[in-house]
This record gives C-alpha cells, structure tokens and sequence, in this order.
C-alpha cells in the first residue's frame, strides 16, 4: 500500500515500526490508566495524550520521508548553527521563567520540546555530513578532528549544564561511534574520551543528587524508601509477571507503586502484564528494527547516507539498551524514554524522523526484497 | 566498493555486535528476574499490594414465641477528630456542642489538642445527629465510623432475660452470653489490593472466605405475657417498698417458660447505669427460701406413700410444737385441722406433725424428686442449684424446718417446676426456654419440646394435691388470687428472712406459686417479693394478688390457644361482667392489652409504601409487633408500658426503610 505513493520504500522497515508504534499505544494506555486515574480522574488522559503525540511525531516522520536526505547534508551547518541556538534559548528561557528544575524544555505548541533531541538529530546530520566532506582528509587532526570535537562538546556542554546528564552523555557516545565507524583516528578519540570521563566525573562529583544515583546502583537496589525505591519497584514489577504474565491490564505494581509507569519504568510494566515472553518480543522487536536500519543505510551508496543512517539507528536502540538496562536493574538511573512506548512528545518526534529519514534512505538502497536480512 | 566504505561496514559490525552482546545481557537478566527469581518478586508483590479485609458476620436475632424481634441491629456513629487537620474549629465545636450535647469548652479543649487523634461521641444513632452524618463525613479532620450495634427494643422487660452485648458485638449476660457462639456466626475476610497511594481497589480474582451469618433463636417467651409480667412486678416491688420481686410464668403442660422477669430491673441498652445485681436474671440465679410454698413436698410424700389422707385429722389445737429445743409456732390455734385444711391455712405444726410421721427419708427423697438441691439444666448462665441439705446432715430439726420451707432454698424457677409438675399429672420437666434455632435463612437446625426429667408421684396423689391447692385459693391463705370465673390453684408462702444467721422478725419473702384452669391447667406463675416493707408481708397478701393480675391480664389480652379446653372454657365477658363491673376500670383497662384482642388495628399497604398504624395506647409489645410484622428494620422504642406517641405519625405514608420511634409510659397500677 504504502509502495504506491513510494515507490521502494521497505515495507518490513515500516511495518515493523507500525506494530512497535501499535504494541506502544496499547502498553501505554495499560499502563498510565492508573496514574491518570489517581492525578486527572481520567485513566485515558495519557493514552489521549500519546496519541496526540503520535500524530504529530507521524506528520514530522512524513515530513522528512518525503524530503530527500541528501539535501540533509547541504543544511546541515544551518541545523547545527540552530540547534546551539535552541539549547541556549532553552537555558536562558528557564533561567528567567524557572518554570522547571531542569532546563530542558521550550514551549511549543500543545506540548514541551526538548530542544536536546533537536541537538541530537543534528549533529548526527552534522557529523555525518563533515566526515562526508572531509573523506581524503578524515585522519586529519586539525582539519577534521578538532572542528567535530568542538562542535560535539559544544552541544554536550550545553545540555549537560541543563542539566540533563545522561543525554549528553548519549550524545557524546553516538557522536564517538559516528566519528570512529567514519574513520577518525583511534587515537584522537581516545584522548577525546578520556578528556570526557574526566569532565563527567567532575561533574558527577560536584553534584549530590548525580552522587546518590550512583551510589544507589552500587548498593544493588537495598535503599527502598529514597533512590533505589523506584529500581526496587521495578524489579518486583518485572519479577511480578513472572514468564507468562498477568495479562493485558493485570499489572498490579502500575498502580502507583511503580513510579513513572507510563515513562521511564513503562517496561516494567509490559514485563508484568506480558510476562517474561512478552518482554522478549518486544526486545527482539526492537533488535529487528535496529538490524534492519542497519542494514538498509549500508546497502547505501555514499558515506552521509551510511553514516547518517547508521547514527540514527544506533542514537534508537542505545535509547532501548539503556532504558531497559535501567529497568532491569543493570546500568544506574538514567531517565531516558523508551522508543516509542514512553509517553513523550519529542523523544516520539526524534523517533518518527528517524524512522522517515531511514525510510528515505531505503528508497535508494540496493536491497533484497526476500526475507527480512 | 572503495576502502572506506568497506571500513565503514566492518566498524559498524563491530559496533552492532557490541551493542547485541549488551542486548543479550539484558536478555539474560530479564530471564534471571521473571522467571528464576520470579516468586521472590511475587512474594514481595504481594506483601505490599494485598490487604485481608476482615467480614463482620451478622449476629443473629432473638424472637419471641410469635416472631417479635427482641434484639435489633442498629447503625450508630462514632466520631473523632484530628485536630490538625480542622481549621474553622470555633465553628466546628459549636456544630458539635449543638449535636452532641455536651458542653462548647469540651469540644474546644478536644479540637485544640495537640494529640492527633481525638475522641468526640461515641455510638451516636443517626437520629439524633441533628446536623446529619454527611456533613461530618465531608470535613476535613473528622473522621466518622460507622458501627452496628446492638439494640433491645423492650429495654427493661426483657433486659435481664436476654442479657447485652460489649462493643465487639460479643454477649456479656444473659442469653446473648449464652447463646453467644450460635448467634455470632463467623466472619470472613476478601483479600484487597491496595495501591501506592494506600488507596484500595476490590478485584474479582482474589481470594475470599465468606462470613457465616449468625444463627437466629426462637424463644418461648411471648413479649405480651413478659410485659404483663414484668410490669405487674415492678408495680408489686413499688407498691410494697420491696427490695425485688421475681416472676415466672410457664406453660405447666410442656415446660415452655412464657415468660419471666424481675424488679428492679435493667435497660440493656445503656447497662453501665445500673448495678450489677439488677442485670441477673433473678428468677434462675437467686434463691430464696421457699417457706410454706415448699410444703406440697411433705404434703405428695405422705399422699404418695398413702401416709395419710386429705379428710384424715390432725390436732393443732396448742398452735405451736416443739422440736429440737426450738418452738415452731402457727398463725394462730387452730384446733383439730383435716390433712386438707392443714395445707389450706398452710399450718406449719400440721405440716410438721405430717412430716414427722413419714420421716426424713421420704421428705428428702420428694424434695429431690421435685427438683430442689439440683440445677435443671436450663441454658441459662448462673443457673442455682439451691440447698437441699445431705440426709446424712439433718436431724430432726431439719426434717421439721424443710418440711414447712425453711434450711431449704431454691430457686423461683425451681419452684415454678416443682408446682408444674402438680399441674401437669406428676411429671417434673425441663425449662424449655428456646424453642427453636434456625440459620439467618430460617432453616430450622434444632427444635426444642417437652422433656420429661422425671415421675414424680401419681396422677391420683396429683389430682387430690390439685385440690388441695385450688381450696387453699378458693378459701384458704391464697384468696387474693382468687379471680371469679376462674378455678385457680395456688399456694402462699411467707419466709422469714435469715439476717446475719437468724430468722428475722421484720424481714420477709411473700411467695405464691399458682395455676389455672385449676382442673387442667394451662398456666402457672410463681411470684416472690423480697422483703415487702409495708404492713403487710405474707405471701396471701402481697404474692397473690400479683398473680391474680397477671392471670386477669394474660387471659383477656391472649389470643393464645392454651384456653381452648373445653371443660374450662369460659367467654371472656364472663369474666368482665362479673369482676370488672366498674366502668371506669375498664375504661383504664382497655388501655393495656386487655382492649387489643378484640381490637386488632388494621394494617393498611399498597406495593411498599405504608400507611403507618395508629399505635397509641397499645402494649409496646403489640405495637412492636405490628411494625416489624410491616417490615419496618430500626424500631427505636423509649420507655416501657403502652405507646404514647410514634413517629411516622398514624396515617402518614412511608415505607419501612423509615426508623421508627414508640414512646411509650410506663402504666401504673391497673387494678388498684
């Protein structure tokens, strides 16, 4: 169907997205029911509310399925250039209003943007695009090197001092990954990445609440009733479902026990109600989508689109590695939203431009139609 | 494909397959977590999520013989504050000193407190929260339970019989302690799920244990004869300035008690304002010493042992006879007294003179065989067994005290048993109090009938002790009992009291122990007064007249069928016309329950609404009767004797969820 308008786009890509995007509304709305109930008297109010978001992050990911991606790379300083804009206006907007403890969100329309997912597509654009324009040169200490470094700590900076930690620190891994898959030298990133574990253990050490979050990880979830309480609740959660869960809407722990069940912790939630099984699906799922992104930017014919593509897909499943790992108990607290079952406008806008820009590239990637590698 | 790009893919493979070895970590951990450690999280689950609710079980309900209620289970309130929490609290303690009654500064000190918790009323019912309940539920700070509680409808008549329940709905005298673990049934529990917020959520699936609802009993006391009874005492124990006045009224034929009562008594709502002697059911668990009452047993040894003879004479002339160094006087000198006349003016040196001549043995033996010196087994806690010394330990003294009542003691219940058995051909039976328990549901579990314990003498020696006795009323000490029309059987009793070890002068117990129809009876009622203060203090004079009432009373109130014997039937206006001749008594009378046989109000309902009865001037016991028979559930009732005033009043139109409120005051004495 979706081939009639264009012509070879790959439907498994899409589809597989659609039953995510499909298998995400449904666990949403199980699993705000509850808080919706207890703080708007609406179970529905979040599963409204994803909806919406839905809708929107849907017409951006058109937006960008339609706009060919190799004109991505002629705007990309100007989305750069942008983006360090936003993330200043961010500071300075919520420095005036201190309308949140973090300044992480500008007002846009219905819903908050975080303008740091803005950042996020465009250095990877960015990246992709200099490492495309520098090829001869990519070993290039000065010419290629130090410039992508400076764009890259910029944006870090800025939305560390947010401060919003674990996403500068996704954006910084994606941005190494891109640079080293690209051919930066090894070297270089090196000394780059040490100089960031020195500048995140400062920052890590200056504040108390960043201090706790690891603490509470090290002490293995013992401290219930302060940090580890929302781990201890997740892990009941998970443990809950046990291997076939309680079934659709048979989550007991989302009722407010669990914190955030509709956000950070909504896995937990899909872990009770589907059981070890169901949360198996959802990572092969997931695992699936990742692959065959993958795939589809490396069946590609020029090192933007590689690189572009392969940024995307693993800026997506790095959100899906850590959401879960925190979940289950595996990496510290981290706050980042799972791919599209999180309720959350910009994270879904991210999302669905990524899923449009793949789509894009696979238009004119030389793949096989049969079977799903 | 140039270099680069082959190094582009190579990277990438490692770097994908870095990020499928970390998804296959957490594969692995997920695992480890819903299904190796799963039932420790499940475990943990539930202990924060499940709460058992307990079910409170319904207790079960006492009736009478014709299906009144004696108990009932009313919804009252009980509130409390925490005084943190309520900010307008000048206002509030005003609300609460307006409908709780008690002074403006105990609600302010209470709402000013720096406890978090505060007592304000308890067990308010609804009624007489004039503010209503919901405004107190809806503020802040106060918090309302809402708790059953028990209610007794006949307050004082019935109060001792049926005894009271703690706050725990758990029977402290009485029947309710009895019967406690057959009317309490058994509670249940559902388990809960509780979310985070402590809030709680019922869910189809979790497990649950049903509440096994109470058991109901039956009894054999009809309510009309107990308020006849009870009031007919309590005018007895007023009249003569009494310490007490116990009361029995049974069926003779079938051992059923129909009703029993004593004065002073209680109300067992509100049982903290009396002391502790007026909550006993007197008529089981005191004793007294029967006196002259007590002479049947020398008088069915000597006929039973064919010792003697009704017509056979007995020289009385000296008025008084020595034994054991002691002088046992009469009355008065009789002279020469038939064995008939003997009992007849209850001569004690006739009587003695009788027991002499069949010895102790025989006298001991009947007055075991009449039941005295053993408990009957009743379920009735604090049952008495009464003296009835050892045979080894009597001399001849005893032999001459026993036989006319004295160094005896029992219980009036006994004594309504010993008569019984008289009454009925010879047979001592056993109290049949309960006359049947059925489930919440009305199953019947258990019925209750005549009990035979024992024979204890001929039909013939009977039938001449019933003679006897009706003599001794129709021109004997018992006169006062005499109600004409009426062939009534009785005996007179008057003990002195034993004060410090020695008979007392001054204080006395007046007894009658009477039945009727004297030829086949039907009912029997044994009446003692405690020490009767005024001039007067025999048993002829003060007990007699008691019964004589209560007769009248149960008579022409009773649509019962024990009167439907042919040869002692008599019509009602029989006995009006004859004994009732004065208008005006009448008049008084048709107020109690005498005017309700002939008058039975009519009952008028269309689908569920009622038009309400106009109850005034009925017994309480009948206007009681009439309402739960409407189906009204919260009858609340003030006082005792015949209505005054009702709420819904006459021929409004309600239904019977409405509570319903009787007024009643007490009677006085109707035949004076």
């Amino acid at each position: 169907m979706i081939n009639r308008f264009n012509k070879n786009i790959d439907t498994k890509y899409f589809y597989l997205t659609m039953i995510l995007m499909g298998i995400g509304f449904i666990i949403q709305y199980s699993a705000s029911s509850a808080l919706g109930a207890a703080k708007f008297k609406d179970p529905g109010f979040y599963m409204k509310g994803h909806l919406i978001r839905i809708i929107i992050g849907a017409c951006c990911g058109s937006l960008f399925l339609f706009f060919d991606h190799q004109k991505l790379k002629k705007i990309a300083p100007m989305l750069i250039l942008t983006s360090i804009i936003l993330l200043i206006i961010t500071l300075i907007y919520n420095k005036i209003f201190n309308r949140y403890p973090a300044a992480r969100w500008l007002p846009l329309f219905v819903m908050n943007f975080q303008t740091a997912e803005f950042a996020k597509l465009a250095l990877i654009i960015y990246l992709a695009a200099f490492i495309d324009k520098r090829q001869k040169k990519v070993g290039n200490l000065t010419e290629t090197f130090l410039p992508a470094a400076t764009v890259i700590s910029a944006i870090v900076v800025l939305v560390v001092i947010e401060p919003d930690f674990s996403f500068g620190a996704v954006i910084a891994l994606i941005s190494i990954t891109v640079m080293w898959i690209g051919g930066i030298k090894f070297t270089h990133l090196i000394s780059f990445v040490l100089s960031f574990i020195l500048f995140s253990s400062l920052i890590i050490l200056s504040s108390p609440y960043k201090r706790e979050r690891v603490a509470t990880f090290f002490s293995n979830g013992g401290d219930v009733q302060n940090a580890g309480y929302q781990i201890t609740q997740s892990l009941i959660t998970l443990g809950n479902g046990g291997f076939w869960g309680r079934g659709l809407g048979g989550s007991i722990e989302k009722n407010l026990f669990l914190p955030d069940p509709h956000t950070d912790f909504v896995f937990s939630v899909t872990g009770e109600e589907f059981g070890f099984i169901g949360a198996f699906a959802l990572l092969v799922l997931f695992l699936l989508i990742f692959l065959r992104g993958i795939q589809i930017s490396l069946k590609s014919h020029d090192v933007f689109t590689k690189l572009l593509g392969v940024g995307i897909s693993i800026s997506i499943f790095l959100n899906v590695l850590f959401n879960i790992g925190v979940v289950c108990n595996i990496f510290p607290v981290t706050g980042l939203p799972l791919p599209f079952l999180s309720y959350g406008g910009s994270a879904m806008i991210y999302n669905f431009a990524c899923v449009g820009i793949i789509l894009n590239i696979s238009k004119k990637s030389n793949l096989s139609t049969k079977g799903i590698f | 494909m140039p270099t680069h790009n082959r190094t582009i893919v190579y990277k990438t493979i490692a770097i994908v397959s870095l990020l499928c070895l970390i998804w296959s970590i957490i594969v692995s951990k997920l695992f480890l977590i819903q299904v190796i450690d799963s039932k420790q999280y499940q475990a943990r689950c539930k202990r924060q999520t499940n709460y058992k609710k307990p079910i409170q079980a319904n207790r079960g309900l006492i009736y009478d013989r014709n299906g009144n209620s004696l108990t009932m289970d009313i919804v009252k309130y009980s509130f409390a504050a925490h005084p943190y929490l309520i900010s307008d609290k000048d206002k509030m303690a005003a609300s609460l000193h307006n409908d709780f009654k008690k002074p403006l500064s105990f609600y302010k000190n209470k709402l000013n407190s720096d406890n978090t918790f505060e007592w304000l009323a308890k067990d308010i019912p609804e009624s007489e929260i004039l503010s209503g309940v919901n405004k107190y539920k809806k503020h802040s700070g106060i918090a309302v339970f809402k708790n059953i509680r028990r209610n007794y409808p006949f307050t004082k008549s019935c109060g001792q019989l049926i005894g009271f329940t703690n706050i725990d709905n758990v029977g402290i005298s009485g029947l309710e302690l009895e019967y406690d673990s057959i009317l309490s049934g058994e509670p249940g529990w559902t388990m809960i799920q509780k979310d985070g917020l402590g809030q709680f959520h019922r869910r189809p699936d979790m497990p649950y244990k049903e509440e096994i609802q109470g058991n109901n009993i039956t009894l054999n006391i009809d309510t009309d004869f107990q308020e006849i009874l009870y009031e007919e005492l309590k005018n007895s124990f007023e009249k003569h300035n009494a310490d007490k006045a116990l009361g029995i009224v049974i069926n003779p034929q079938n051992g059923e008690i129909l009703a029993m009562a004593s004065a002073p008594a209680f109300d067992p709502n509100n049982p903290g304002k009396y002391p502790i002697s007026d909550q006993k059911n007197r008529p089981i668990t005191d004793t007294f010493e029967p006196g002259s009452t007590f002479k049947i047993v020398t008088a069915t040894a000597a006929l039973e042992e064919n010792m003697i003879q009704p017509e056979d004479s007995i020289d009385c002339s000296k008025g008084y006879i020595r034994v054991g160094g002691r002088n046992i006087h009469d009355h008065k000198k009789y002279g020469k007294l038939s064995f008939t006349e003997v009992i007849k003016n209850s001569s004690n040196v006739g009587t003695i003179k009788v027991a002499q001549k069949i010895r102790k043995g025989f006298v001991f033996q009947y007055a075991r065989k009449f039941g005295f010196g053993v408990k009957s087994d009743i379920s009735f806690p604090g049952e008495t067994s009464g003296i009835l010394h050892p045979l080894n330990k009597w001399t001849d003294l005893t032999l001459s005290q026993v036989s006319i009542g004295h160094g005896v003691s029992c219980s009036v219940l006994q004594l309504a048993y010993a008569y019984a058995a008289i009454a009925n051909g010879g047979y001592l039976l056993k109290p049949q109090l309960v006359k049947s328990i059925s489930t919440y549901d009305n199953i019947v579990i258990s019925n209750s009938g005549r009990e035979v314990i024992r024979r204890i003498a001929s039909q013939k020696t009977m039938n001449k002790m019933r003679e006897l006795l009706r003599l001794t009323v129709q021109s004997g000490t018992g006169r006062k009992a005499k109600i004409n029309g009426m062939s009534i059987a009785g005996k007179t009793g008057t003990a002195q009291k034993i004060i410090d070890g020695k008979y007392s002068k001054t204080d006395y117990i007046a007894t009658f122990a009477g039945f009727f129809p004297a030829k086949n009876p039907r009912l029997l009622c044994v009446v003692m007064v405690d020490n009767p203060k005024n001039k007067v203090h025999t048993g002829g004079s003060v007990a007699a007249p008691v019964v004589s009432n209560i007769f009248k009373r149960i008579y022409n109130s009773s649509n019962y069928i024990i009167f439907q014997d042919e040869e002692d039937k008599l019509t009602k206006n029989e006995v009006k016309s004859e004994d009732w001749d004065d208008e005006e008594k009448l008049k008084k009378l048709s107020l109690s329950s005498v005017g309700y046989a002939s008058s039975r109000p009519k009952v008028f309902s269309s689908n569920d609404k009622i038009i309400m009865p106009d109850l005034k001037n009925l017994s309480l016991s009948k206007a009681y009767g009439i309402l739960s028979r409407l189906g009204f559930k919260e009858i609340i009732t003030e006082g005792e004797g015949i209505v005054v005033s009702q709420y819904p009043a006459k021929k409004i139109k309600t239904d019977n969820e409405t509570k319903c409120i009787l007024k009643c005051k007490a009677r006085g004495n109707l035949f004076d």
